[in-house]
């Protein structure tokens, strides 16, 4: 019962647009008070204070840095020709440039409304001058950038290991595949409705295109390594590597001559607040956390589905479910932490990987992403297509059904994410 | 009826929740119900300086609290982490259990925490990928990671090591990729993170002894009759014993099966290493004061062979 | 009413550019500690036992203070505002826009009181350097009072908007 009043006020206070984390933070504190437990509030600093300082989050503004950095200094411009020189002759042409440039830049990046932001309008203005149907362009770019935060690195992830204290280190390799499967799975389906709409493809490249595009992109395409290389060696931590990174995306701004040091303050300032919009959310939610599991919510829960006979698959399939219909309603970031406090336990209980968990966790949240009403992605892209948000939505439809048949064959074939960090970082 | 928070880092097998479970489970029986004892294992409220602080604010009525954590309230805690201080498990329970106790308890009265008593975490060993560490001169030069912790880092720094900062869910990984060179821990860490694969040696040093303390609020003390506190104090001393007897057979067994594994385990005479350890005792004696170090040492004396 | 709102408009400027270069700044600290901590690694001559203990004290900060500076802005994300462009009314969409208001500043306002009051008890000393826990809480409070400090003068003005609407000509 407590946990149905909960979870109905904090869905009011959303709905009335209150910021998330206020939302988040003043439902906590609306039970303690119901609960006649005012000295309880004292934790409400605490565990915002513990929410935010979690080694592993610092990765987060360097992450949104230098994805920032990146798209100030024309290095997406780079990765989206070199893409082009690859695929553009294809079925689907731009189309599956778009989707490419996505998946490079997600090795560099790790936000999807970051990508869809910066690579989107690059990959929309490409595709809207080359003839395609602006809605259909429109949920190419929408999509795609969804692939973002699977390929690593990741911000969504770096919440989940600061959640759950799985390493981040793994939980990044396990991204990989999964990140490619559904990149496939959309240039695939790119190819399926280019024979539709007959959509154009752009001539082969030429081999000094194909050579000069490569060159142009040569530096760019060092970040993933410095990323996946650092970590793989152990040579520094995911932190660190995106300290890195930014320090590197900032260096290549300047070489390139695209970046200017009178841009860098507002730069830094913006990529901070960005962050702290995140990170201040995580903040109340640690509270919120921290309710549910004084009041021993996830353990009630816990003995219902045993009580009720649950099995792995049924517990997986009902995470899937409500993961994806609070995807229509929130901001991913915000569905992670509202719900992990109680899907770890459970999920730990039933025996369900937890590394795989916050693949396909990731994989959910970015449907929701593309998902009405509220679309992190749809926004980013309407913002400069001006496509409409549910126009947006219906075209983005096949791509949202394939991304969820990736993450439902992940879900249930573990294999498929965790064979990476078990090749690479296994723990037996 | 009355409901008591308690809160620790161990996970559900753990020999710190299997004998807090004795303790709820004792504790309800023979208060006939009117003590509860509600457990929370796993970190689940918090990491252990967020869960002190907890039962400090009242927020949770009890904790398992490492001496370092609790150092950061009474810094006459800390004198716990003097490296050498403590030969074996007998000498440490001597201590700790009786002038320790005394020392510290209106210390920790006054931070508005009870101390019940005395569990354990154990002795921290030294491990690393290079080479036997005999000697201390076999340390010198090695990366060693430590927790934060303040004494650990001087006993690295002392035997001529580095200190590396590394966290701990990446613990494993920089042994495996070997950024790092060793780190040091309590046997069951080692064993339970398997970190015989990275790390071939190992040195049974018993280099400093991590103790752990069942505290309760003086706020949920106060709610408790007479006879209610004498049934917690008798019981927590129970199931601290009894955490006690199950850390020291599982690493007595976790010990032989790392040997089985290829692991070179020795047990190195410790005389050389106390022989270095001055700038370590320097540096403790600032931490904690000169005085405190002093009476600790006393204690010691007194207490000592 | 008009010198009001440019009265506000310069405090807002002057707020905003404190925590700009407050942030910045931070960063830039945290950004040198942490590559410091990396080179430390290849070079283990630099003894950073501190490190813990700085990088969450610049961290937790730069946080705070960042989500005090995306609150001036009214910039922390919501779901949405689909509900005022429904009300037709303009008194009820300032009734509206009042209640989520008020929401936000009841919030600020326990937050305000709880984080001054942790950082009267904490009483935890940090383990290398010493440092006071109530030093590394102090961003709570500083943020928390800057936040309800807006959300206040958003209560107000929504009130003053509610009473004569009119008054919206003069606030553009
Ligand atoms: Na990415
Ligand atoms: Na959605």
């Amino acid at each position: 019962m407590l946990t149905f009043a909960l979870f109905a006020a904090l869905l009011i206070l959303l709905v009335l647009d209150v910021p998330i984390a206020v939302a988040i933070g003043l439902t906590a504190v609306g039970v303690f008070l119901l609960e006649d437990k005012a000295s309880l509030l004292v934790m409400l600093p605490q565990r915002m204070y513990s929410g935010t300082t979690g080694f592993t989050l610092i990765a987060i503004p360097y992450f949104v840095l230098a994805g920032n950095l990146m798209n100030n200094s024309g290095i997406t411009r780079r990765i989206f020709r070199f893409a082009k020189a690859l695929v553009g002759h294809i079925a689907g042409g731009l189309g599956q440039v778009s989707v490419l440039s996505s998946m490079i830049f997600s090795g560099m990046s790790g936000s999807a409304v970051a990508d869809a932001v910066g690579m989107g309008q690059v990959q929309y203005k490409s595709m809207a001058d080359d003839g395609y149907p602006k809605p259909l362009s429109a949920a190419i770019v929408a999509s795609a950038n969804c692939i973002g935060p699977v390929i690593p690195p990741s911000i969504p992830f770096v919440l989940y290991s600061a959640v759950t204290s799985v390493s981040l280190s793994r939980l990044f390799l396990a991204g990989f595949i999964p990140g490619l499967l559904m990149g496939l799975t959309m240039m695939l389906a790119i190819a399926l409705v280019a024979r539709f709409r007959r959509l154009p493809s752009s001539e082969r490249a030429s081999v000094e295109e194909l050579v000069e595009s490569t060159r142009g992109a040569l530096l760019p395409l060092l970040a993933p390594l410095i990323i996946i290389g650092g970590i793989l060696s152990g040579l520094f931590t995911p932190t660190e590597a995106a300290v890195l990174v930014t320090l590197y995306s900032l260096i290549l701004g300047f070489a390139y001559g695209d970046l200017r040091l009178a841009q860098l303050p507002d730069i830094i300032f913006d990529s901070i607040k960005q962050s702290a919009g995140l990170l201040f959310i995580m903040a109340a939610a640690n509270f919120f956390g921290w309710l549910l599991i004084h009041q021993r919510i996830p353990d009630l829960l816990i003995h219902s589905a045993i009580s009720s006979g649950a099995s792995p698959a049924s517990v997986l399939s009902m995470i899937v479910g409500i993961v994806v219909i609070l995807g229509c309603f929130l901001e991913g970031n915000a569905i992670f932490l509202i719900t992990l406090p109680i899907f770890i336990p459970i999920a730990h209980l039933f025996g369900i990987d937890l590394i795989n968990l916050g693949v396909v966790m990731t994989l959910l949240v970015m449907i929701g992403n593309i998902t009405p009403p509220v679309g992190m992605c749809l926004f980013a892209v309407d913002s400069y297509s001006r496509t409409g948000v549910w126009l947006l939505a219906r075209e983005c439809l096949p791509f949202a059904l394939g991304i969820l048949a990736v993450t439902l064959l992940i879900a249930f074939v573990p294999q498929i994410s965790l064979f990476l960090p078990d090749l690479f970082m296994p723990l037996k | 009826q009355l409901e008591l928070k308690l809160s620790h880092f161990g996970s559900d097998e753990h020999p710190a929740n299997i004998a807090a479970k004795q303790l709820a489970a004792r504790v309800a029986q023979r208060s006939g119900g009117k003590v509860l004892v509600r457990i929370y294992p796993n970190n689940q409220l918090g990491n252990p300086p967020e869960v002190l602080e907890q039962v400090m604010l009242g927020a949770v009525d009890m904790s398992l609290s490492g001496h370092d954590q609790l150092g950061k309230y009474v810094p006459k805690f800390d004198a716990i982490s003097t490296p050498f201080a403590f030969k074996d498990y007998a000498a440490a329970d001597k201590l700790i259990d009786g002038d320790f106790r005394k020392w510290v308890e209106k210390d920790l009265e006054a931070k508005g925490m009870v101390y019940l008593s005395a569990w354990e975490w154990g002795f921290r060993q030294l491990t690393n990928s290079r080479r036997p560490i005999l000697k201390p001169e076999d340390a010198r030069g090695l990366k060693i990671r430590t927790p934060p912790a303040f004494a650990y880092q001087a006993f690295v720094e002392a035997i001529g090591a580095t200190v590396q900062t590394i966290q701990f869910p990446e613990l494993v990984m920089a042994m495996k990729t070997g950024v790092v060179d060793g780190q040091e821990n309590p046997v069951s860490v080692i064993y339970n993170l398997r970190l015989n694969e990275s790390q071939k040696y190992m040195s049974l040093l018993n280099y400093t002894y991590s103790s752990m303390t069942h505290v309760i609020s003086r706020q949920a003390w106060d709610k408790l009759s007479a006879e209610q506190k004498t049934i917690l104090r008798e019981e927590s001393a129970a199931a601290g014993k009894l955490m006690r007897k199950l850390v020291r057979e599982e690493e007595t067994r976790q010990i032989a099966d790392l040997r089985s594994l290829g692991m070179r385990i020795d047990q190195p005479d410790t005389a050389p290493f106390r022989a270095v350890m001055k700038p370590a005792y320097d540096k403790m004696r600032i931490k904690i004061g000169t005085r405190n170090f002093e009476e600790f040492m006393d204690l010691l004396k007194r207490n000592g062979d | 009413m008009k010198t009001l709102s440019t009265l506000s408009r310069r405090f807002d400027a002057c707020v905003t550019l404190i925590l700009k270069w407050a942030c910045i700044l931070l960063f830039v600290a945290l950004s040198l500690v942490l590559s410091g901590n990396i080179l430390q690694r290849i070079l283990p001559f630099l003894s950073m036992q501190w490190f813990d203990e700085v990088v969450e004290l610049m961290f937790a900060a730069l946080v705070f203070y960042g989500a005090a500076a995306l609150w001036v802005t009214h910039g922390h994300f919501s779901v949405g505002d689909w509900i005022s462009q429904r009300i037709h009314n303009t008194r009820a969409r300032h009734a509206y826009r009042l209640l989520v208001e008020v929401l936000s500043l009841c919030f600020m306002l326990v937050f305000l009181f709880n984080a001054y009051d942790i950082v009267i008890r904490a009483q935890e000393i940090t383990n290398n350097l010493m440092l006071p826990k109530s030093m590394l809480y102090a961003c709570m409070p500083i943020a928390a009072a800057i936040m309800s400090l807006y959300s206040l003068r958003n209560v107000c003005v929504e009130l003053a908007l509610l009473l004569n609407p009119r008054w919206a000509d003069d606030m553009v």
